[in-house]
């Protein structure tokens, strides 16, 4: 019985990875749609990279993941600083807050959001996305940051202090070189969850400007493509080298 | 030992390896008593090893186990009649006391009335009644290692392992529960194995000591076997301090030798291992077998002399560091004598070192 | 050299200012615009009204929040079904840490995949001439192809497919925290492979069942696009609904008053799920 519990996470992989491998390998498949194996063929990724509405989409999408990973990053390693280290008025709250961000709907975020873009004129398009997922960002860079925070030894801050070192050498020297693994791994999630938001692009971004996984949505609504699969192969294949950087030179577990 | 009764435990060349590294080869026991034994060794000398195979917890590679005569490597730690007191007590951090303690009567299925009273009863032996319903969060480390002696003890098992109980307590703390356990295994009669690597502990509460080193047994025997006649410097030096005196055989005659201790003094001592003229050897000779003088004379004709560069105040005695004129370092332990005040030989004082003739150990 | 004080203040403000601006505010609009008219130009006027809230007491509302609460509730327990063995068996049988660490990766792989891609994939397998009706015609279970897509059965599969490692990941989290002394205490007292599971394990792995269940629970209540995709406009959950508000019918007020019923929901269940754990940290993995 127990021979038998031991094959049971097999299924399960298989079940998680069965759909992606048919998808990669279909998008080799010169069959149009699909349906029965043609042979190898690369005709779909070439229309891929000739298609401009898609590379104008993936250019702003990988622009605006870089950017707002980068700024969430930012701001949620300072943020993440100040809810650690200092005692405030709505330190609690706004921890909450947080916390609540990070496992909510992203539905509430993305209506939330329109109507602070309608409200303060916003138009919709590159603006209103970045600060989008700035924010969408921002509380698991917070988080990431905390929980590496949490088990640092106050004691190295103190003995800093001891030998006479203000609070930006302290943060510059000491703090910041320590929790880099965990602030790189914020961004690169960053990263991936902005490349990857549909909820929130959604609401937020406007016909001018076009996001990888908005086209990706209204293509797959028409029905299965081998262009798309060989879209979403490549998608694929970044969000592995992703995960590859992540785990193995910084040794983290995400 | 008693050939007609089966032994409660026995050890069969039991080998045991973890990761390629060897802990245990051909390791062989065999225990007929229901006493306090303790086993006692360094770190990494094999002991947990031991007592994890006992209860089930590791699988032998090789040799056999068996428990009242009867061949248990197959049956699995739940099947077995022994219970363990873990070193972190592992109290079931989401039960209170009571649960934790019926815990092991609930798994055999006692009737709720069996499980009241015997739990009511250990309860009262640890004197924690009024616990009951706490959880193991809310004791402190001694009451939670009191629960945890319970929770093994009150299901009447074979034998009780118990592995480094009590490392985690105050001294204090420590000595009232060596005490406590002693009388709880007089009280209950069943076998305590006791595994530590204080040495202090294991002399003062086991009925037997079994030395461990490197996964071999070096002495196994009563503390004051141990203590007094360790049988190699291994055993000597861990349990207690030791003075390592170097000394020639000069003669040999009938069942005494002659040796010349330090290349300074003549000693006649008992020839107990049968050594041959010539050899090198090396006298044991514990701190509290000591004796200082400050004259040449006495009752044995010849001593070693040596100035005193340390003392240590350790309230009831006082130890004195002494270097010999040939440069070796011996320590004395000696009764604080009141009437000289507190240290009767001050530091740079030249003192002449002899030993009690007979409290001494040779080995090679 | 900063003064310790301008960084301190410099820092509390960083993250009170940006989540003020960009979630307070925001939110309190959304609450805000529920109470407020329908307006061609702008899209609300400023009037106020419960029209909006008294349009969601028709049993057609209703029943979309009811089938959405019921799907969800669906979905997390699959996954917890499928996932609580899962975990255990790797946690508990596998002894070497390179191969669980490879393990785990696999697990990794699926999570930061986009969801997006996942379903899509799922719509390949689920097609009336995709490869399960084909398997399944092949072994001769079928004589013609099932509709697998556009149903509910579908969409559960597809959030499901979506949102396993979304529960594994917690409950591997409290597996690898649960201190092996524990299960070798309740052997040595007795207590066979099951009853260390239901007494032991179990209880002692709660956080874990709890992060998970909480967050696939939330997750599943706003990801409009998978029934979108699988479920086509059959299936009508609270997200689609919402979205359907702002896009088709551009029904602001309306919109925002199911979010904000949908943003009580969310709070009370999160108070719930706090309130129950000890430990405000423990909320997300």
């Amino acid at each position: 019985m127990s021979r038998l519990i031991r094959l049971y996470p097999i299924f399960i992989y298989i079940f998680l990875y069965f759909p992606i491998i048919v998808l990669i390998v279909y998008s080799f498949n010169s069959s149009k749609y699909g349906t029965s194996w043609q042979g190898l063929t690369l005709e779909w990724y070439r229309k891929l990279y000739s298609n401009s509405l898609l590379i104008g989409s993936t250019k702003n999408s990988f622009l605006v993941a870089a950017l707002s990973a980068s700024i969430a990053t930012l701001i949620g390693t300072i943020s993440a600083l100040g809810l650690y280290s200092y005692r405030f008025k709505g330190r609690k709250i706004f921890s909450s807050i947080v916390y609540v961000l990070a496992i909510s709907p992203d539905i509430i975020m993305g209506i939330s959001l329109l109507i602070l873009f309608n409200l303060i004129s916003i138009n919709l398009g590159f603006y209103s996305l970045l600060l989008a997922h700035i924010t969408l960002n921002l509380p698991f860079v917070i988080i990431i940051v905390i929980s590496r925070l949490k088990t640092f030894n106050k004691n190295l801050i103190n003995a800093a202090r001891d030998l006479g070192a203000g609070e930006w050498t302290i943060f510059t020297r000491i703090i910041l070189p320590l929790i880099l693994p965990s602030v790189i791994s914020g961004w690169l999630l960053a990263f991936t969850l902005s490349l990857d938001d549909v909820v929130i692009s959604f609401f937020v971004t406007g016909p001018n400007f076009e996001v990888l996984p908005l086209t990706l949505f209204s293509m797959a609504h028409l029905g299965i493509k081998s262009e798309i699969n060989a879209l979403c192969t490549v998608i694929f294949a970044v969000t592995l080298v992703l995960i590859f950087i992540s785990h193995f030179i910084f040794r983290r577990k995400i | 030992m008693d050939k007609f009764n089966k032994p409660i435990i026995e050890l069969k060349n039991i080998s045991k390896s973890f990761n390629t590294e060897p802990i245990l080869s051909n390791f062989n026991f065999t225990l007929y008593d229901n006493k306090f034994i303790t086993i006692l060794g360094p770190s990494g000398s094999g002991k947990t090893t031991i007592i994890k195979l006992i209860a089930g917890f590791e699988s032998l590679d090789n040799g056999d186990i068996f428990l009242n005569g009867i061949k248990v490597n197959d049956l699995p730690a739940n099947k077995r009649e022994v219970n363990t007191v873990f070193q972190n007590y592992s109290l079931f951090p989401h039960m209170n006391v009571y649960d934790n303690i019926a815990f092991g009567l609930r798994m055999k299925k006692k009737s709720q009335d069996y499980i009241d009273k015997a739990v009511r009863d250990s309860l009262k032996m640890i004197k924690m009644e009024k616990f009951a319903d706490r959880k193991p969060g809310e004791l402190s480390g001694g009451q939670q290692q009191r629960v945890a002696v319970a929770r093994a003890i009150v299901n009447k098992p074979l034998i009780l392992l118990l592995d480094e109980p009590l490392s985690a307590l105050d001294e204090k703390l420590r000595k009232e529960m060596q005490v406590e356990l002693k009388s709880m295994q007089r009280d209950l009669g069943i076998t305590f194995i006791l595994v530590t690597h204080d040495q202090e502990e294991a002399l003062s509460i086991s009925d037997t000591v079994i030395v461990l080193n490197n996964g071999k047994i070096e002495q196994i025997g009563s503390p004051q076997e141990i203590y007094q006649t360790p049988v190699n410097s291994f055993v000597a030096s861990f349990v207690g301090e030791l003075n390592i005196l170097d000394a020639k055989i000069e003669a040999v005659e009938e069942n005494l030798v002659s040796v010349i201790v330090e290349e300074e003094c003549k000693y006649q001592l008992e020839n107990k291992n049968n050594f041959s003229t010539g050899e090198q050897i090396k006298i044991l000779v514990r701190p509290e077998n000591l004796r200082l003088s400050l004259e040449k004379d006495s009752i044995i004709p010849t001593k070693l002399k040596g100035k005193i560069t340390q003392t240590k105040y350790r309230g009831a005695l006082l130890d004195y560091v002494i270097i010999l004129d040939n440069g070796k370092k011996v320590t004395a332990t000696l009764l604080q004598n009141k009437k000289e005040g507190i240290y009767e030989y001050k530091i740079g004082t030249e003192v002449f070192v002899e030993w009690t003739i007979g409290c001494e150990v040779i080995t090679k | 050299m900063m003064n310790k004080d301008l960084f301190k203040h410099f820092t509390i403000l960083t993250i009170v200012a940006w989540l003020t601006v960009f979630v307070l505010i925001p939110n309190i609009g959304v609450v805000v615009t529920s109470f407020l008219e329908r307006e061609e130009a702008h899209f609300v006027s400023f009037t106020f009204t419960l029209d909006n809230y008294k349009k969601l007491l028709s049993v057609m509302y209703i029943k979309v929040f009811l089938k959405s609460l019921a799907i969800a509730l669906y979905v997390t327990i699959l996954c917890l079904v499928f996932s609580y063995p899962f975990v255990y068996t790797i946690s508990q049988t596998i002894k070497s840490i390179i191969i669980k660490d490879f393990l785990l990766i696999l697990v990794i792989i699926p999570f930061w995949t986009s969801s997006l891609i996942r379903t899509y994939a799922m719509m390949i397998v689920l097609r009336s001439n995709g490869l399960l009706n084909n398997f399944l015609m092949y072994v001769g279970l079928i004589d013609e192809p099932i509709e697998l897509l556009y149903n509910w059965v579908a969409v559960t599969i597809g959030l499901v497919y979506s949102l396993l490692p979304f529960m594994i990941l917690p409950l591997y989290t409290a597996f690898e925290k649960l201190d092996r002394n524990y299960i070798n205490a309740a052997q040595d007292l007795g207590a066979g492979k099951i009853d260390t599971l239901l007494k032991i394990i179990i209880p002692l792995t709660k956080s874990g069942i709890a992060a998970g269940c909480i967050l696939v629970f939330l997750s599943t209540l706003g990801m409009f696009f998978i029934p979108e995709l699988l479920g086509g406009s059959k299936e009508i959950l609270v997200g689609n609904l919402i979205k359907n508000q702002f896009l088709i019918a551009r029904d602001w007020p309306f919109g925002t008053a199911i979010g904000t019923v949908l943003t009580v929901i969310v709070v009370i269940l999160m108070v719930i799920y706090a309130r129950n754990t000890k430990n405000t940290d423990q909320l997300v993995v």
